[in-house]
């Protein structure tokens, strides 16, 4: 007879995101009895925000490190048109014609991005590294270094209470549906897989990477537009060195950075760990300059018991 | 005609003639001597730590813990020397040492837990500076003795020729001749390149692929310690964010000198010209007046414009090939 019980324990190891919930679980419990305003209304919803903003990002991240490529000119991608949506938003035009622009402009960076990476064929890090410093000093210039605010009130539900949380809950659901469910989104994983055999059986790779570098700057628009809304204007150095932070919620959630492999809710719970960890620090009287320190062990162990589960499925 | 289009260095050397030539005649005071002399010594750092990031990614890697390890570095002087009393110079050597730790973890990491050489780097990124803030609680260090601080002010010479060269140029200059000559010279250097072309043609002809990955990672680390303390005597001071952008600048460059990221091709004299098109952008484009906020879109774009001209140069060659 066979053992079902072994048989599901071996089954539950290999669930990518295991890690991650099961330390996420315990800090958050540890945390919990420890520090006494860490279940407090407004702690709370400050983790939400921060996840949110980190994880929005770190699903659009998903999908292009999914493809074997990397970007790390998100963060710079969310000032510029964070910023644009401000200016437009401050000037009095239309909301909506406001958010849209916004919208254009940081899909139309994704594009640029991924039109260097896959017509020229430029190496994504590369890339990305141009155009974080391109970007960046784009929105500077466009700001005059100067903040922007404060917006207008109808946009301050969109940063405010659970509204962030919610917008990350739609995006990451919908994201996941679309990476399972959809034909694209299973070439976009296969592209991480096998570059070549996925060309080789007619797909355009091109016009999927490309999607999904605009995807990628659309998702980090909506993130600025949360963190702008959250904090009522925006500046040119909004979310300055964030695209590590999103890089690394992606690690921690289990995906492969060289791709193929990886989740979208990992990436959230990434997310989430690491500002359950910020808040943390300040609740129980740490410096934050621990931050980096600590993220930086939990980057290199959640690799490891990453690699440490695909060498026991082997 | 192929042999041209095969030197790896010669696009970012006419790059650099062309932005020289461009500054001289738009400012006088930028070929001034003093000028260059001031441009080397504040960019002698970067060319010692590039000089190291230039063999990682030559073996197929990528090291962007660079600028982090070089913060870790200039604090620990300040904190050994200053806080904890130690002898100025000893704790020099311990600051180089931990740069020559990071480097080999990052290096044990990568070769044997055979991790990601950017998350491995990337974790590495993360823990050096957050190590560096929580030493200094994020305030810099000052009052060293004034013999560590004429370190970098000191000049050797009179050589014939040039005159009297800064400390730092000096030691930056030697570094390279030794990266130069250990790369062209020695089995280990052949070995980097064999790596990075083919790690499992270099395995089945009998490499140590671990060894040389180790040591590219553990040399990066120790160039980057001693980075950190030529810069904590250059600044006379300990700043937890020394080398903020240091892996920015310093892949700008490798890649501007011709380095393939996939490994296998480049070599440290395009990497040292590509340091010196960055310093001389930098300094010409602040003596003509330019804001900061230009310059990162300037090293943006001279950064994309290199490497399609690398891929260029590459599909020429291909189709000369066909050719002939």
């Amino acid at each position: 007879m066979k053992k079902p019980f072994r048989c599901n324990l071996g089954r539950i190891m290999q669930i990518r995101e295991l890690p991650a919930l099961v330390f996420l679980f315990l800090a958050v419990v540890f945390l919990w009895n420890k520090a006494p305003n860490f279940g407090e209304h407004a702690n709370l919803l400050s983790i939400a925000r921060e996840t949110s903003i980190v994880g929005i990002m770190a699903v659009g991240m998903t999908a292009v490190i999914l493809t074997g490529g990397i970007d790390l000119s998100v963060a710079s991608v969310l000032a510029l048109s964070a910023s644009v949506i401000a200016t437009l938003a401050v000037n009095g035009s239309n909301l909506l014609i406001a958010i849209l622009a916004g919208l254009g402009i940081g899909t139309a960076c994704g594009a640029l991005n991924g039109l260097l990476i896959t017509f020229l064929r430029i190496p994504p890090i590369i890339t990305t590294l141009g155009t974080m410093a391109i970007y960046r000093a784009a929105v500077t210039l466009f700001t005059q270094a100067k903040w922007i605010g404060p917006l207008p009130a109808g946009m301050a539900f969109i940063g405010s209470k659970i509204m962030p949380a919610f917008i990350l809950f739609l995006i990451a659901a919908i994201t996941s549906l679309f990476l399972w469910k959809c034909r694209l989104g299973r070439y976009i994983q296969a592209i991480g897989g096998n570059e070549s055999a996925v060309h080789l059986s007619g797909i355009s790779v091109r016009k999927v990477k490309l999607l999904v570098y605009m995807l990628n700057g659309f998702l980090a628009t909506v993130a600025g537009l949360v963190m702008a809304s959250s904090v009522n204007s925006s500046q040119a150095n909004m979310a300055l060195g964030y695209e590590l932070n999103v890089i690394a919620a992606v690690v921690i959630g289990g995906t492969s950075i060289s791709g193929g492999q990886g989740s979208v809710i990992g990436s959230v719970l990434g997310a989430a760990i690491m500002s359950v960890l910020y808040s943390a620090l300040i609740l129980l009287d740490a410096s934050i300059y621990w931050h980096k320190l600590i993220l930086g062990g939990v980057i290199l162990a959640a690799v490891l018991l990453d690699k440490l589960r695909y060498l026991t499925k082997q | 005609m192929s042999s041209i289009l095969r030197s790896k260095e010669l696009a970012v050397f006419i790059l650099f003639v062309v932005v020289f030539a461009f500054f001289t005649m738009q400012t006088e005071r930028f070929a001034a001597p003093d000028n260059l002399f001031n441009v080397a010594r504040q960019y002698s750092e970067l060319a010692v730590v590039s000089v190291g990031l230039t063999m990682v990614i030559i073996t197929g890697g990528i090291d962007i813990s660079v600028g982090s390890v070089v913060g870790l570095s200039s604090v620990l002087v300040g904190v050994l020397s200053s806080i904890l009393g130690l002898n100025i110079w000893v704790s020099c050597v311990i600051a180089v040492f931990a740069g020559l730790g990071c480097g080999l973890i990052n290096g044990l990491f990568i070769t044997k837990a055979k991790l990601q050489p950017i998350v491995v780097t990337l974790a590495m990124m993360s823990a050096a500076r957050g190590l560096a803030y929580v030493l200094t609680r994020g305030s810099s260090i000052s009052g060293f003795p004034d013999a560590f601080a004429a370190l970098g002010q000191k000049t050797i010479g009179p050589i014939p020729w040039i005159g009297y060269i800064p400390l730092p140029v000096f030691i930056a200059l030697v570094l390279v001749i030794l990266g130069v000559l250990l790369l062209r010279r020695t089995a280990l250097g052949r070995g980097i390149y064999a790596v990075g072309a083919s790690e499992e043609a270099s395995r089945l002809s009998g490499i140590n692929v671990f060894r040389i990955k180790l040591f590219a990672y553990s040399f990066t680390g120790l160039l980057c310690g001693l980075g950190g303390v030529m810069m904590a005597a250059r600044l006379v001071s300990s700043v937890p964010d020394a080398g903020a952008n240091f892996e920015f600048e310093a892949i700008t460059a490798v890649v501007m000198g011709g380095s393939s990221l996939r490994g296998g091709e480049g070599n440290i004299t395009g990497t040292i010209i590509g340091v010196g098109v960055m310093a001389i952008l930098r300094n010409g484009l602040n003596l003509i007046g330019v804001p900061d906020i230009w310059q990162g879109l300037f090293l943006g774009v001279v950064l994309i414009l290199a490497v399609l001209a690398d891929n260029l140069r590459n599909a020429l060659r291909e189709k000369l090939k066909l050719q002939f």
